[in-house]
């Protein structure tokens, strides 16, 4: 999905829409505490843009998202987005192997949506604290974005 | 940079013994970060780590409570740029890199390049302590 003008509560709030058109799948790197929610592999001229301490989106030079990535997810991210470390996240991750993809089964629906709120409530969190508004959100958003 | 059939090998600027990138680790990255690939790849990685704007500290306990791992990350900030306000975006390289005492040596858990990035975003305070800020 490309960026469009001024939106980036569009954006995040069609996360889940995105993810299932890009069918992006969820991965964890258990050396680095990373967790991917991206597809299983992104194009070669994407870049990681950091929007919080802890999340950051694949965007790629026309401005559309192939996925996001949490860092440290279980040492920090999971530890205040508590709804979704009640889910069998933890569980799905540990049966995974390291680096793969990981399955949800009948859950799949439900993580995600709640993955989503708690991407969109870290970004606005830590932007909020920065003293960042929506505007220069969006003006972040379409930094890297080549005409 | 020097390579072993396992490692790539690098020099870096606090650490008396060589930073390992297992070779396995590598390859499993470039999927979802492709801008590690190849000689410039690799070249930036022993860039970040020889001459680093920030290096950081935290420890890891991801698994087994008592098995607290030792981690840092070098960030070399390439790019600094002003939008207004007092705000600035940032390009720069992230290292991080876990103690692994069974082999005596520090190894690379995963590079990460941000571009165009919040200044705020960049270092996780929640959990790492600044241990050198060349900047």
């Amino acid at each position: 999905m490309a960026m469009k003008k001024n939106d980036f509560l569009n954006l995040i709030d069609n996360l889940s829409a995105t993810a299932k058109k890009g069918r992006w799948e969820f991965f964890y790197d258990k050396l680095a505490d990373s967790l991917y929610w991206s597809k299983k592999k992104v194009s070669s001229e994407t870049r990681l843009k950091k929007l919080s301490r802890e999340t950051s989106l694949y965007v790629n030079p026309s401005g559309a998202i192939e996925g996001l990535m949490i860092q440290y997810f279980r040492n920090n991210f999971l530890e205040h987005n508590e709804n979704l470390a009640k889910t069998s996240i933890l569980k799905s991750i540990d049966k995974a192997e390291n680096g793969e993809q990981i399955s949800f089964g009948s859950k799949k629906d439900e993580v995600e949506a709640l993955f989503s709120e708690s991407v969109k409530s870290d970004i606005l969190k830590d932007a909020l604290e920065a003293n960042y508004t929506l505007k220069d959100l969006d003006k972040v958003l379409r930094a890297s974005v080549r005409a | 940079m020097r390579e072993t059939p396992e490692d790539y090998l690098f020099q870096s600027l606090t650490h008396s013994r060589p930073v390992a990138f297992t070779k396995n680790n590598y390859a499993r990255h470039i999927p979802r970060h492709p801008y590690i690939a190849g000689k410039d790849g690799l070249a930036r990685i022993e860039e970040a780590l020889l001459n680093p704007s920030v290096i950081t500290r935290y420890t890891q306990s991801p698994h087994i409570p008592k098995a607290k791992r030792r981690c840092q990350a070098f960030y070399k900030i390439l790019k600094r740029r002003d939008i207004g306000g007092g705000k600035f975006l940032l390009d720069y390289w992230q290292v991080i890199m876990i103690e692994n005492k069974a082999h005596r040596r520090w190894e690379i858990a995963t590079v990460l390049a941000g571009e165009d990035s919040p200044e705020y975003a960049m270092i996780n305070t929640k959990i790492e302590t600044i241990l050198h800020d060349y900047r």
